[in-house]
């Protein structure tokens, strides 16, 4: 969104619209209520950019929380399988515990 | 987390998750050549149990400080209630295997409480950030069955009881069996 000057006069509000593919730049209009719709669309850009920004700090602490949990379960998970082939167990087909026979 | 993550992770100050993969497939194989690395793992044991000890505890401490958000009281009452919750799953003759999966249910229970939480109070999203969210919570709750259900097998196959040997004052050694 931006205002534009053609040919050193008076001031166009104008926005960037995508169509067919192509971005294009759309003449909206000059005066007040061309300053209205300017003031709109820098409200709806400042949410718009909140709303981004949020998301990512929601994501990162989902990340963090997600790498504490993978830490631990994977040192119980070894350590579990570590006393279970110690103690002679196996996984039969990658899935229950068996005993082996000696 | 993708599987190379995973096994990326450090479960000791020596080994990774891959290395203690590697070592007890062969293990189970029958391979002697591993005997070596077999006994570097058993001679680490009870740092490793110290070990893991450390990151349940950092985990579970990470998880209820993101729970309650800055909020003492909160997290006191969270904290308590998921020791309750540890001693209610673990019962009173848990080995330390069973206790540590028991801690390990408790904490992913958390980590579903976490993105579930996060997931309610999100104002509005997308479709993609919405598969996100969703993505993530059926993975934590996938662990959280996974936990639950290994948990069940060690009951199940009623492991001996495991000897600790933690190195007490004076260089003395105490050996706990549990």
């Amino acid at each position: 969104m931006a205002w534009e000057s053609r040919n050193g006069a008076g001031r166009y509000y104008t926005q960037s619209k995508r169509v067919g593919g192509h971005v294009k730049r759309v003449y909206v209009g000059t005066g007040p209520v061309a300053e209205l719709i300017a003031a709109l669309d820098a409200d709806t850009n400042r949410k718009r950019e909140e709303q981004r920004a949020a998301m990512i700090a929601h994501k990162e602490q989902m990340e963090r929380a997600t790498a504490l949990v993978d830490r631990s379960w994977a040192g119980v998970m070894g350590l579990t399988r570590t006393v279970l082939v110690a103690n002679g167990y196996y996984r039969h087909h990658r899935g229950e515990w068996r005993k082996r026979r000696v | 987390m993708s599987e190379e993550r995973s096994a990326a992770v450090k479960i000791s100050t020596k080994l990774t998750r891959a290395d203690y993969e590697e070592i007890l497939d062969l293990a189970e194989k029958g391979d002697k050549s591993v005997l070596p690395r077999v006994r570097e793992v058993l001679d680490e044991f009870p740092g490793l149990v110290s070990d893991v000890g450390n990151l349940t505890r950092i985990a579970k401490g990470g998880m209820l400080d993101m729970l309650s958000d800055g909020n003492v009281m909160v997290r006191e009452a969270e904290e308590r209630y998921l020791a309750e919750m540890v001693d209610g799953i673990a019962g009173p003759r848990a080995t330390i295997i069973e206790r540590m999966l028991a801690e390990q249910i408790a904490i992913c229970w958390l980590h579903v409480r976490h993105i579930e939480i996060k997931y309610a109070h999100l104002k509005s999203y997308t479709l993609s950030e919405a598969e996100y969210y969703q993505r993530c919570l059926d993975r934590s709750q996938k662990r959280y069955l996974r936990a639950i259900k290994t948990l069940a097998q060690i009951r199940k196959l009623g492991l001996p009881a495991m000897q600790v040997n933690i190195a007490a004052k004076g260089g003395k050694q105490v050996n706990v069996t549990r």
